[in-house]
């Protein structure tokens, strides 16, 4: 296949199609505007009122966590690497969903409304704080922006700049109108759309390309060579390293502010757990569908069903080419949906981190609801103007994006983890705040040392940082910076406890 | 190898099955929650 080069998608579209994508946006506009005004206090707006029950979990959970990195580039892996897809990148993360599914009950029994909060009560102002910027960071959510800005632009035919635009202001328009209920039912909406067509492409393509025997033919003559890492699970280009960090950034989950916002806005501590328990099939099946069909993609271009598209579009052209005329206008819609329902939920999440978290503390204590509620308000247009100018300033929104999943766990997950499951050791304020700190500094200086001193390896699409130590040359990536920094997080805490214990222990010094 | 066309299958079969008895509970739930009142705020 090395006469063939990857081409550009373009899609058409019939009158259905167009039908079934403007009654989509309208719809998600009306939602906003049916929730508008129907708050009563802060929990309402940011928390749904606390009354999340199961299906509305599930759907909001499911499509929250899967945006566009899911689809594109689980999806792109199938496409050049196979089933590893799944087994390789995606499988930790169905672990940790239901290792999340037994942990979440104890969160919702907190009864905070941000980690942040638990994190603020625990070790005080200073960890809630940096707790609060380092959620910030993280759920500025550019790549979201720039892929409803790429579907956009596909459909409409407009400048890239103006489908990031006219998506974010379509996203920004009913979180700022309707808060969680709002973002929770166009949620539930987006699940159903993204999860049952992506199914039936499945089911679709498979069958048209014909199973697994033509899959294989063409495969062959794909790759021109035997085939069969593409089917084998550990298959492709892993090394054990590689699958350390990107298992390492899995532990995400564990403290993925949108996902605790939902934990938080349950009904019930069992609503949450059952809805997690549910959730993880269809979580799992969503990635091994998307890997699925990226192989259905590589195999197609082999049979010269289709001529071969860039690796990240690779699910976009076969459902294209194999979804019945008319069916298209229902996959792109669920495509933007894909995008929106984790925009629209880290749009929330970070306004409350701005103004909950940060603003509220520090300078206007006594906020009322209705103020808080207006000002999280602001706060979503604020986020969406930071995301959306990130989107352009980054020229490389992958490594963006794993700076953020680092500065996350490495700032959040050890005091946090401790603050609600190791009663015996959170009554240590300097301690948290020594790991907060250490945590989201030693994230910054790390990422500025590896983008500033290191090259991008076009061969394994990161920054790498060569460094020569006693004549030996060791490879730092910037994947690295969890395993590299967490056991200074550690050390920071156990030193904090150390010196509190030893102040309480002066007479005179009054601990906690 | 033939296991794979199940697992392709299934896979879809999961991802229309699932999320529709998901949805249509939803649906269910969202119509007690408007009858009550405790659609969009705290109902009190």
């Amino acid at each position: 296949m090395e006469d063939t080069v990857p081409r550009e998608l373009s899609i058409q579209l019939n009158a259905v199609d167009w039908v079934v994508i403007l009654a989509y946006i309208a719809l998600m506009l009306y939602v906003g505007y049916y929730f508008h005004r129907r708050h009563k206090s802060f929990d309402d707006y940011f928390l749904a009122s606390k009354g999340m029950t199961t299906p509305l979990l599930v759907a909001t959970l499911v499509s929250t966590f899967f945006g566009l990195d899911t689809l594109f580039g689980t999806s792109e892996i199938g496409f050049m690497e196979g089933v590893v897809g799944f087994f390789g990148y995606a499988l930790v993360y169905t672990v940790l969903y239901v290792v999340m599914a037994f942990l979440a009950p104890r969160f919702r029994q907190m009864e905070g409304r941000t980690f942040s909060d638990i994190i603020g009560d625990t070790y005080g102002k200073g960890a809630r704080v940096i707790a609060a910027c380092c959620s910030f960071l993280y759920s500025t959510n550019s790549m979201e922006m720039m892929g409803m800005g790429f579907i956009f632009t596909l459909v409409f035919g407009v400048p890239f700049w103006v489908g990031v635009l006219a998506s974010a202001v379509i996203v920004v328009a009913y979180t700022y109108a309707g808060g969680l209920w709002a973002d929770a039912v166009t949620d539930t909406l987006q699940f159903f759309f993204m999860t049952v067509t992506l199914g039936a492409a499945l089911i679709l393509g498979w069958r048209d390309v014909g199973g697994i025997a033509n899959i294989w033919a063409g495969l062959e003559a794909y790759v021109g060579e035997d085939p069969s890492y593409y089917l084998h699970p550990l298959g492709g280009y892993l090394t054990p390293g590689l699958i350390a960090a990107y298992g390492l950034t899995a532990l995400a989950v564990l403290c993925e502010p949108a996902f605790l916002q939902r934990i938080f806005a349950a009904r019930s501590p069992r609503a949450v757990r059952n809805a997690l328990l549910i959730g993880t099939p269809i979580w799992a099946s969503y990635e091994l569908a998307c890997t699925l069909l990226g192989l259905v993609a590589a195999a197609a271009v082999g049979l010269g069903m289709i001529v071969e598209p860039h690796p990240n579009q690779a699910l976009l052209m076969v459902v294209s080419h194999y979804i019945p005329a008319g069916f298209i206008g229902f996959f792109l819609a669920s495509v933007l949906a894909a995008s929106m329902s984790t925009a629209d939920s880290y749009l929330l999440v970070s306004a409350g981190n701005l103004v909950y978290d940060i603003y509220r503390p520090l300078l206007r204590p006594g906020l009322d609801d209705r103020s808080l509620i207006r000002l999280t308000r602001y706060g979503i247009l604020v986020s969406a103007v930071v995301s959306v100018a990130l989107a352009f300033v980054f020229e490389r929104i992958m490594g963006l994006w794993v700076f953020q999943a680092s500065v996350l766990i490495n700032t959040v997950l050890v005091p946090l983890y401790i603050a609600v499951f190791v009663p015996a050791l959170r009554r240590f304020r300097l301690a948290g705040t020594l790991a907060t700190a250490v945590g989201f500094f030693g994230t910054v200086i790390f990422y500025v040392l590896v983008t500033t001193l290191g090259s991008f390896s076009e061969d394994w699409a990161t920054m790498i940082w060569e460094i020569t130590l006693l004549g030996r040359t060791f490879e730092v990536w910037q994947e690295y910076g969890i395993f590299l920094i967490i056991p200074f997080v550690l050390l920071a805490y156990l030193v904090g406890v150390a010196l509190e214990w030893r102040r309480r222990a002066v007479p005179g010094v009054q601990g906690r | 190898m033939q296991g794979w066309d199940v697992v392709a299958y299934l896979t879809g079969v999961v991802l229309i099955v699932g999320p529709t008895a998901v949805f249509v509970a939803y649906l269910l739930e969202l119509r007690r929650l408007s009858r009550r009142g405790e659609l969009g705020g705290s109902g009190r």
